[in-house]
C-alpha cells in the first residue's frame, strides 16, 4: 500500500515536471532575417491550448504557422509590409485561437521573417485536465 | 436597315468591351459600430498560402460602406475561378490588416471569375463578418461548407479527412477541391491514393494546384518498376530453382558408389549389360547386381529411366 502511494506521488511530480509551461514572448524585429521553430511537447493530460498572437510590420515580411503533430494547419498568418512609391504600407495581424482537447505529441510553431522591422509577441497557455 | 446596322454596331462594341474588361461584381450590407472603419477591402488570393497573409499587395479593390451599411465595387477578374477575401479593418489599423478568431473575425472569403455577382449581407449582430454569410454561385456555397468544416471544432478529425477527400471528388468547382487537398493532413497510403486518382481528372493548368500537382504526380516509371520486379523475381526463381537442382544431384550422386556411378554413366553410353562386364572384366551376373542395385537407389524399374538422370551423372 506505501509503495503503491509512493508510485503514484512520484508519477504526479513527473508529470507535473514534464508539463508544458506556458509562453509570453515578444520579439523585436529590426531589419531581422530569421527562421526557428518552437515545439510544443503536448501530453494527454492538456485539455486546452490557447494561442494568442499579435504582429505588426512596417518593412518586411513575417510569417507565423502553428501545426499539429499529423502537420494539421492549426492556425497563424503571415504579414508583408511593403514600401510602395517611398510610401510604406505596413501590414498587423491579430490571432487568438482555441484547440480543444489537442492530439498529444509535438506541435510545431514556425517564425519566419525577412528583412523584417516591426514586433512579434505570442502567448501560449495549456490548460490541464 | 440603318437601325438594324446601328443596333448590330452596338452590339459588337458592348460585346468588345465586356470582353476587354473583365469584371466581378460585389456588393453587400454590413452593420459595424463605431470602432471599424466604414471600407471594405477585397484582396486577390493567388495561393492557397497567402489565404492569411496580409499584404497591401494583394488588395485589387475597395468601397466604402455607406451611412446605411452598403456597399459595392467592381473587381479585374479573368474567366478562371480564383480566390478572393474581403476584409474590413478598425480604426487605426494598418489597412492590412487580419484578425482571426474571435467575434472580431474581419474577413471572409469567395470565388469570383468573369460576370460574377458577389452579395454579402452580415446580419448577425455577434460576429462582425461571417463566412456562411457570402453568396455568389453554388461554388461560393461549397467554399463555405468547406471553410466551416475546416475550422470546426466540433468535426472528429478522420470525419474531416474524409470531407476534405470527398469534398475534392464531388466539388463543382475545381478551386473548392484544391483548397480541400491543401487543407487535408495526416492521409495515410489509401486515402493519398484516393487523392491522386480525383486529381488526374484537374486541369493540371490550375495556377493554385501547382505544388499539389507535383506533390500527387504519378510516378511514370510505374511500369519500369514493375518490369525490373518481375525480371529480380524471375532471377532469384530461376537462382533458387538452380540450387535445389544441384543439391539434388549431388545428393543423388552420394548414393552411388564410384562403381555404380561409372555402370551408369556406361549405361547413359549405350552399353550392354555384357559390354560393361567386359570393360571392368568381370562377370555379367555381377553387373546385374550393380544394375539391379543402382535401381533399387534410384527407385527406377527400367534403364530407359535412367535417361532423366542423365545431367546428373552424364560425364561431359
Amino acid at each position: 500500500m506505501k509503495k503503491s502511494i509512493l508510485f503514484f506521488c512520484m508519477l504526479g511530480i513527473t508529470s507535473i515536471c514534464n508539463a508544458q509551461e506556458n509562453i509570453d514572448k515578444t520579439i523585436q524585429l529590426k531589419d531581422s532575417t530569421v527562421e526557428y521553430s518552437v515545439t510544443l511537447k503536448i501530453t494527454k493530460g492538456i485539455k486546452e491550448v490557447n494561442f494568442a498572437v499579435i504582429g505588426f510590420l512596417s518593412n518586411g515580411e513575417l510569417s507565423f504557422k502553428i501545426a499539429d503533430p499529423e502537420g494539421k494547419k492549426e492556425g497563424g498568418f503571415g504579414l508583408v509590409a511593403t514600401d510602395d512609391d517611398g510610401k510604406i504600407q505596413p501590414g498587423s495581424g491579430r490571432m487568438t485561437h482555441s484547440v480543444k482537447v489537442p492530439i498529444p505529441g509535438t506541435w510545431t510553431v514556425r517564425i519566419k521573417t525577412a528583412n523584417a522591422t516591426g514586433n512579434l509577441t505570442y502567448k501560449i497557455n495549456f490548460k490541464q485536465l | 436597315m440603318k437601325k438594324r446596322v446601328l443596333f448590330l454596331a452596338y452590339l459588337f462594341l458592348l460585346i468588345g468591351y465586356c470582353a476587354h474588361s473583365q469584371q466581378a461584381h460585389v456588393s453587400g450590407y454590413l452593420k459595424l459600430d463605431s470602432t471599424w472603419l466604414k471600407k471594405v477591402y477585397v484582396s486577390r488570393i493567388a495561393d492557397f498560402n497567402q489565404m492569411l497573409t496580409a499584404s497591401d499587395k494583394l488588395i485589387v479593390a475597395e468601397a466604402a460602406i455607406d451611412s446605411n451599411g452598403y456597399f459595392e465595387t467592381a473587381l479585374p477578374v479573368t474567366d478562371k475561378e480564383n480566390l478572393y477575401r474581403l476584409h474590413i479593418i478598425k480604426k487605426g489599423d494598418p489597412v492590412s490588416t487580419l484578425i482571426i478568431g474571435s467575434a472580431e473575425e474581419n474577413h471572409v472569403f469567395f470565388i469570383a471569375k468573369n460576370a460574377s455577382y458577389i452579395e454579402f449581407k452580415n446580419l448577425d449582430k455577434e460576429i462582425v463578418v461571417k463566412q456562411q454569410n457570402i453568396k455568389g454561385a453554388k461554388t461560393n456555397d461549397e467554399l463555405n461548407v468547406l471553410l466551416t468544416a475546416i475550422k470546426s471544432d466540433s468535426i472528429n478529425r478522420d470525419t474531416l479527412k474524409n470531407l476534405l477527400i470527398t469534398t475534392a471528388g464531388n466539388s463543382t468547382s475545381e478551386l473548392v477541391g484544391l483548397l480541400a487537398v491543401y487543407s487535408t493532413f495526416g492521409l495515410n497510403g489509401k486515402q493519398k491514393s484516393k487523392i491522386g486518382k480525383i486529381l488526374a481528372s484537374y486541369d493540371k493548368t490550375n495556377p493554385y494546384g501547382n505544388k499539389i500537382f507535383e506533390e500527387y504526380k504519378p510516378t511514370g516509371n510505374r511500369v519500369l518498376v514493375l518490369l525490373i520486379c518481375l525480371v529480380m523475381l524471375l532471377s532469384a526463381g530461376y537462382i533458387g530453382y538452380r540450387i535445389v537442382t544441384k543439391r539434388k544431384a549431388a545428393k543423388l550422386r552420394s548414393v552411388l558408389s564410384q562403381r555404380e556411378t561409372t555402370i551408369v554413366q556406361l549405361i547413359l553410353d549405350g552399353k550392354s549389360n555384357k559390354e560393361i562386364a567386359a570393360v571392368f572384366n568381370i562377370e555379367l551376373s555381377t553387373v546385374k547386381t550393380h544394375v539391379n542395385n543402382i535401381y533399387a537407389k534410384l527407385r527406377i524399374n527400367e534403364r530407359k529411366e535412367l535417361q532423366k538422370y542423365e545431367n546428373i551423372f552424364r560425364v561431359k
